[in-house]
């Protein structure tokens, strides 16, 4: 009997460690709270707000570049950090993420690669992240080339655009610095890796 | 099974133990798979495809998320209306399970059709597109005219 208890544990085990992987790397949160949570509205904000909270230099964000880091050194919004998309999906989101007090915002050149950041960082719980819709396209679009083009113009406008062309003042100095200053300056926006508290030297 | 009738209580939180394991394995209800290596997929643009590679699909089927005008009227026979907050309900994931050929999400806003994208190919569906108007979906096409002469304070 005891040979027949063994044989039925030993299959058991064998069923189980062909079973497809589970992997602790899969996504936590219920699919359907994921759903609902990515669509809505909340979770996009528009090249303006984030201009403005560029311009009103919110420490409470970090905006997250996820393009190459060639496309990154050319060109890039400032304050943002860079990290490339790839690595993004690749490695333990909590190296970037880590502060549950900042909101991250994700965006790329269009909108795909920022979506998916977003997705991916919610299913893996990381609720405070959110998405800049339209990527650098529609900074460049809304942004760079803004221009006021009515007879009168409102407070409201007046604020807008106000922001706007601070934001884009910005951008243009930032990215028109020669090479050796926007590396300094870059390495100042740049993730190290979190190191270990204690732990032998 | 007289050892088992003996050792009722261990048989049975084995066997609890055993189908939960099944059904976690098996069940459509959660997410269970390796989330970087199936996301790999969306970094090369591979999921990308633009309207003149439709004809060349087989069993494709077509989920037209937003009621998007983009495609019109064509490939209606095997177009699927789904409101994006319904793509999880049992009807469409097992109409989409079930379909033997690539299914291509379509969308007027590409945000919404990435982020269901990443939501389905993370439940471990397979073979799910984008359509997207262009195949360089990532490439930022506006020129920077830099300004040499200003400098900014914060240096």
């Amino acid at each position: 009997m005891r040979k027949k208890i063994t044989v039925i544990l030993l299959l058991s085990g064998l069923v189980l460690a062909l079973l497809p992987l589970s992997a602790n790397r899969s996504f936590m949160v219920k699919p359907e709270k994921l759903l609902s949570e990515v669509l809505n509205p909340d979770v996009s904000l528009t090249v303006d707000q984030v201009a403005k909270l560029i311009v009103n230099e919110d420490s409470t964000i970090r905006i997250i570049d996820l393009r190459p880091t060639e496309e990154f050194n050319r060109l890039s919004i400032p304050g943002s950090v860079n990290v490339p998309y790839i690595y993004f999906i690749s490695s333990d989101l909590y190296t970037y993420m880590n502060d549950r007090n900042i909101t991250n915002i994700f965006y790329s050149n269009k909108s795909f690669y920022s979506n998916y950041a977003m997705v991916y960082a919610r299913g893996m719980g990381y609720k405070n992240s959110l998405v800049m819709e339209g990527g650098l396209s529609e900074w460049f679009n809304t942004v760079m080339e803004s221009k006021f083009t009515g007879e009168r113009i409102s407070a409201r406008e007046n604020a807008l655009y106000e922001t706007r062309a601070k934001a884009a003042q910005l951008f243009t100095q930032i990215n028109s610095m020669p090479d050796s200053l926007k590396a300094v300056f870059m390495a100042a926006n740049k993730f190290s890796a979190k190191k270990l508290d204690g732990g032998c030297e | 099974m007289d050892t088992f009738k003996k050792n009722r209580f261990v048989s049975a939180v084995f066997l609890i133990l055993f189908v939960a394991v099944l059904y976690r394995s098996f069940s459509h209800s959660g997410f269970r798979y390796d989330a970087p290596k199936l996301a790999g997929q969306s970094f090369q643009g591979s999921n990308i495809v633009t309207e003149e590679q439709i004809p060349g699909f087989q069993n494709a089927l077509i989920i037209n998320l937003n009621n998007s005008e983009i495609l019109k009227d064509k490939y209606s026979e095997f177009t699927l209306k789904v409101n994006p907050d319904s793509i999880l309900e049992k009807k469409n994931i097992r109409r989409i399970i079930k379909n033997r050929g690539p299914v291509i999400l379509v969308s007027s806003e590409n945000s919404i059709s990435a982020r269901i994208w990443m939501l389905l190919s993370q439940k471990g569906i397979k073979n799910i597109f984008i359509l997207s108007e262009e195949k360089d979906f990532e490439v930022l096409k506006n020129k920077f005219r830099p300004d040499t002469l200003s400098v900014p304070e914060l240096i």
